[in-house]
């Protein structure tokens, strides 16, 4: 009789076991396990994107030379646009410069770019989050912002030997300090669920009582650049609708995110130059 | 000379690899266009269910652990934080399993859906109240998805642990070992 009460409670006393124990571990050792699983898994991962890469390639292989000629055709005009861009940038970027030496100014910091192709995106209610394939080795930091074409894509959470993990801006632990396009007061904008059947979304909060927008004109918000991890003026999102906050003071209002990043499949990750 | 017993590595790698199927199955279900939006399953449940019900309590013990370990790997929260939920599952489970017949299909099912059903409620009570609010239609239709999945791959699931752990010299269906 008692060995078969000791059977019926052995496994409360190993449940017992494991957790005392895992109180008792060091923090040291409970994240030396969960970065070992981690790189574990990750050959497997990168090996996942690699396959499809090499999918999309043999599928691109079978498409006939007029559908590549009209695809590198529209890629040309494309890359023509962004060339004059690019000029106009660095004639830009020549003339801060020259006005920050002409007033004492501090220099801004400058970033390059590290562009990742994502491995595996993740989306569930918990999290939104992209695996990248690179990481420390490649001088990725964490906390290291990262865009695409159409804006704000999200920080850089973890980063491991060849992989990095970004929380996507619609992440329900995201804020960043944020302004409206032809403004420069700083409102807060925060990633959240985001429902089904719809654009990835975000909320904007603490926004000044004269800013409206509507479906007709919606607002614009953009990065401001404070706390200096996004640099200003990166697109976030956009605005249809303000309402009256609970504080009868601020504005607060739901941010439609690009679909766009439900499917990227290639970001770049702003590396500090200061870092390197 | 005694033989190790590493069942529970071979039970492991199954999981490992079920759960890598899973994560691309996401990745694809990300960008859905046709039906408007992203799902996301989580079948965690699935091995600790498994571990449960066929593997000794510590063999047991020991794949559920690891197979946690694994899961909780690329999450935002801290860790133990899917680790501990699994555990109380499996040994929970590992104690009830007395009182049915644990090799029956609908046990494994029932087993299955419900581990997978807390580990679900245990992520979404540590992820606060970020997920709360107007979330939950998201929540309850990822659940619902979640849970048929559960259900329709669990004999799949079952069958192929079973099947892998054979081809390693572990007969689960002929051996006896620990009661019951």
């Amino acid at each position: 009789m008692p060995r078969q009460r000791f059977l019926q409670a052995r496994p409360f006393l190993a449940l017992g076991l494991v957790v005392v124990a895992w109180l008792i571990v060091p923090l040291v050792v409970k994240s030396l396990a969960r970065v070992s699983f981690y790189e574990f898994q990750a050959p497997a991962l990168l090996s996942a994107s690699y396959l499809r890469d090499l999918q999309e390639y043999w599928a691109l292989r079978v498409q006939s030379k007029d559908e590549l000629i009209a695809a590198g055709r529209d890629i040309a005009h494309t890359n023509a646009r962004y060339e004059l861009g690019i000029r106009e940038n660095e004639s830009l970027r020549a003339e801060v410069e020259r006005l920050e030496r002409l007033l004492t100014l501090p220099v801004r910091a400058g970033h390059r770019y590290e562009i990742a192709r994502v491995a595996r995106r993740d989306f569930s209610i918990w999290w939104q989050q992209l695996w990248i394939r690179k990481g420390t080795n490649h001088g990725i930091p964490v906390g290291a912002p990262v865009v695409y074409t159409g804006g704000v894509v999200g920080r850089v959470r973890e980063v491991h030997a060849t992989t990095a993990v970004v929380d996507l801006i619609s992440s329900p632990n995201i804020r960043l300090a944020a302004t409206f396009a032809g403004d420069n007061r700083p409102v807060a904008y925060l990633g959240v669920a985001n429902p089904r059947f719809a654009n990835p979304r975000g909320r904007v909060e603490f926004v000044p009582g004269d800013i409206t927008a509507d479906a007709r004109e919606p607002a614009q918000l953009v990065t401001s650049g404070l706390g200096g991890v996004f640099p200003p003026g990166l697109f976030i999102g956009r605005i249809q609708k303000l309402t009256i906050g609970p504080d009868g003071q601020f504005k607060e209002g739901e941010v439609i995110l690009d679909d766009r990043l439900s499917s990227l499949s290639e970001v770049a990750v702003l590396v500090p130059i200061d870092d390197l | 000379m005694r033989r190790v017993d590493y069942r529970w590595l071979v039970a492991f790698g199954g999981s490992f690899v079920f759960l890598l199927l899973v994560g691309q199955a996401n990745h694809y279900l990300t960008d859905t266009p046709l039906i408007g939006g992203t799902f996301h399953f989580f079948l965690t449940g699935l091995p600790v269910a498994f571990a449960a019900l066929r593997l000794s309590l510590g063999q047991g013990l020991a794949a559920t652990l690891a197979t946690a370990m694994l899961a909780e790997a690329g999450m935002p929260f801290a860790p133990g934080t899917l680790l501990l939920p699994a555990t109380a599952c499996l040994c929970l489970t590992h104690a009830m399993r007395v009182n049915f017949n644990r090799l029956n299909p609908s046990s494994a099912i029932t087993a299955a859906l419900a581990i997978n059903a807390v580990l679900m409620i245990a992520l979404t009570a540590v992820s606060g109240p970020f997920a709360w609010g107007g979330a939950w239609p998201r929540m309850l239709v990822d659940f619902l998805i979640s849970e048929a999945a559960v259900a329709a791959l669990t004999g799949w699931f079952f069958s192929a642990q079973i099947a892998l752990l054979g081809m390693f010299g572990f007969n689960l269906e002929t051996e006896l070992r620990e009661s019951p």
